[in-house]
């Protein structure tokens, strides 16, 4: 692959100070996701995948090495810089939806774009748009109490890319639904946008889905699909 | 660059309380209550200065009562015929008027009955501007006209109408040696209970020459003006002796009333604080739970890119809206209760919109301090906390 990766991780490791000593939970970690490339992050519980995903997407810092995104380091940035990248650049969908409960599935992905700094009628628009896209385009006065778990994750689907991001960090997406959604869900959002996406998931058969896998146990990238070209 | 539009960041800090509507309201309570009180208190403390007001005037506190005086050689100096008119003339004067006591003239129903069986009414000469100016009331018939003052008619006080058994206007009654037809019969007067004994008669019929020690010249003066008229007086009434003019003292009564209002009015302001510290504290604690259970979702709003310092309004905002919330709340009530107490104590109810408006933009600035800790906290919340699966 050519051009500016999506993201780019060199040599990140993370460490937090627990109560027992210095916790390693990312080490050494070399990752580059092209723009359009659909990777699945794989690997047990506890292996640092969370951690990882966090950092890709800018809610948690490295204590070791450098992450770029869209060629831009993130070590030198503040909070509102960081933040501002999250609001363009960087799409998440989330295991538990994480909708707000009491308003509507258009208000929930406009939601997405407030930090944005679209105009209000601008967020509508995209918000409508996004909700035809993800198949919910007759739902959008319908609260989260009132859609399937499945539509709810669409609604989280359509927030994390109405405002097209370059990449979509989706943390198992899959894991609050039954198998058959899933794999819905699942087609649904590697068939929309020509945003790179990263899936973290620990079932193999929602990771055979995208195009690359990365095997990563205790905080170490253990196998990628792509430079070993080695399959999940 | 990725600012909120204040419109948006109001519709951000109004979703906590719309999403738990029960719960914000009981946490304005106590705001809604401080500044309720406030309100009330200042409401209640103008209407009982115009209660005060209103009954120190009905008890003659701004009338002043003007005599003749002694000159220096002890003898009594007659005010000049004019003194009425050149008092009426000072500024903060609303109305004077001469009254003269004839102390020899006898009051009786008929001409049968010897001087000397007086039944203790007097008569007294008096102007047609009496009435005004001491807010006399007429309880039969009417008060005098010009044209009455040279004719031999009489206004009777209550009690004297009552002893001499006059049931209607136009019977007449022997004052001195004549008859007088009587044209009117006057309510009781707390400010001249003299009245009520007297049978008044106007001052151009020729009775008797009143003595100068019988002739008082009753002046109402503006409320607050009492002093600055009795300064002149003298001087206005008998420009040529001032000294020789006997000026009374007005009442001491609104000074002690004022000091006793005031108290109230510390010790009820100092309770409005206290609830107000309350109410702050109840905000204060909403505030942190509702950071404790919108973990997800301050969470969620960093990922999808809001700052800390916008988490941070986000929610000083929401402690700021509950605060105004409160405030319009007590603010209307405080003035309910001031309207109340208007009508109970039958002054005319007035808002005081200042403080209404120093009250609600309190309630405001105490729940953006109450805000300002919590909100704190919800900032600091690590972006990654709460967006994993349990």
């Amino acid at each position: 692959m050519t051009g500016v990766p999506a993201v780019e991780l060199v040599g990140v490791g993370r460490t937090y100070d627990a109560s027992g000593g210095p916790l390693t939970v990312l080490d050494d970690v070399d990752l580059r996701i092209d723009p359009g490339e659909q990777v699945a992050i794989v690997g047990p519980s506890g292996s640092g995948k969370s951690t990882l995903l966090g950092i890709m997407g800018t809610l948690d810092t490295p204590t070791r090495g450098e992450v770029r995104i869209a060629g831009r380091s993130t070590a030198a940035m503040d909070d509102a810089e960081r933040s501002d990248v999250r609001a363009r650049s960087l799409g998440f969908v989330f295991q538990q939806f994480h909708l707000l409960t009491h308003v509507d599935a258009v208000a929930n992905v406009e939601l997405g774009m407030l930090y944005h700094g679209y105009p209000r009628s601008e967020r509508r628009r995209r918000a409508t748009d996004a909700l035809e896209r993800v198949g919910l385009g007759h739902r959008t006065d319908h609260r989260p109490s009132q859609l399937s778990g499945g539509e709810q994750q669409r609604v989280a689907i359509a927030r994390a890319i109405a405002h097209g991001p370059a990449l979509v960090l989706a943390d198992e997406p899959t894991g609050a639904l039954d198998q058959a959604t899933g794999e819905s869900v699942i087609e649904l959002l590697l068939g929309l946008d020509d945003a790179a996406v990263a899936v973290i998931t620990h079932d193999a058969a929602i990771a055979a889905h995208l195009g690359r896998q990365v095997r990563i146990q205790d905080g170490r990238i253990r196998s990628d699909s792509r430079t070993a070209g080695v399959g999940a | 660059m990725a600012r909120l539009a204040a419109r948006d960041m109001i519709a951000t800090a109004a979703l906590g309380p719309r999403s738990r509507p029960s719960r914000s309201v009981l946490s304005m309570l106590g705001i809604a209550l401080g500044i309720a009180t406030l309100v009330a208190v200042m409401g209640i403390t103008a209407a009982n200065e115009t209660r005060l007001r209103l009954d120190l005037e009905a008890l003659g506190s701004n009338v002043l009562q003007v005599r003749a005086g002694s000159g220096p050689d002890q003898q009594i100096v007659p005010l000049p015929e004019t003194a009425p008119e050149m008092i009426r003339r000072i500024g903060p004067v609303e109305g004077a008027a001469r009254v003269s006591v004839l102390d020899e003239v006898g009051v009786f129903r008929t001409d049968l009955v010897p001087d000397s069986m007086g039944g203790g009414l007097s008569a007294a000469l008096t102007q047609v501007e009496l009435a005004a100016a001491m807010d006399l009331q007429v309880a039969e018939g009417r008060w005098f006209r010009d044209a009455d003052l040279d004719l031999p008619v009489t206004l009777l006080g209550a009690r004297a109408a009552e002893q001499l058994g006059i049931v209607e206007t136009g019977q007449r009654v022997w004052i001195g040696d004549d008859w007088y037809a009587v044209i009117g019969v006057l309510e009781p007067s707390t400010l001249l209970p003299t009245l009520d004994r007297t049978a008044l008669i106007g001052d151009r019929w020729p009775v008797v020459e009143p003595h100068p020690e019988g002739t008082t010249i009753y002046v109402r003066t503006r409320t607050g003006s009492v002093d600055a008229v009795r300064e002149v007086l003298g001087a206005t009434a008998n420009p040529a002796m001032p000294r020789a003019v006997s000026v009374s003292q007005p009442s001491a009564l609104a000074g002690a009333q004022d000091a006793v209002d005031s108290t109230f009015r510390s010790l009820a302001l100092g309770l409005a604080a206290v609830a107000l510290f309350v109410g702050a504290i109840g905000i204060v604690n909403t505030m942190v739970i509702a950071v404790l259970e919108r973990r997800d979702e301050i969470a969620l709003r960093r990922a999808v890119g809001a700052r800390a310092a916008q988490i941070r309004t986000q929610f000083v905002l929401e402690a700021g809206l509950l605060g105004l919330g409160g405030g319009l709340a007590g603010g209307l009530l405080g003035l309910l209760v001031s309207v109340g107490y208007s009508l109970v104590v039958r002054v005319p109810p007035t808002v005081d919109l200042t403080a209404l408006g120093v009250g609600i933009g309190l309630s405001v600035l105490v729940g953006v301090a109450a805000g300002i800790y919590p909100a704190a906290r919800a900032a600091r919340q690590s972006p990654m906390a709460g967006l994993r699966a349990g």
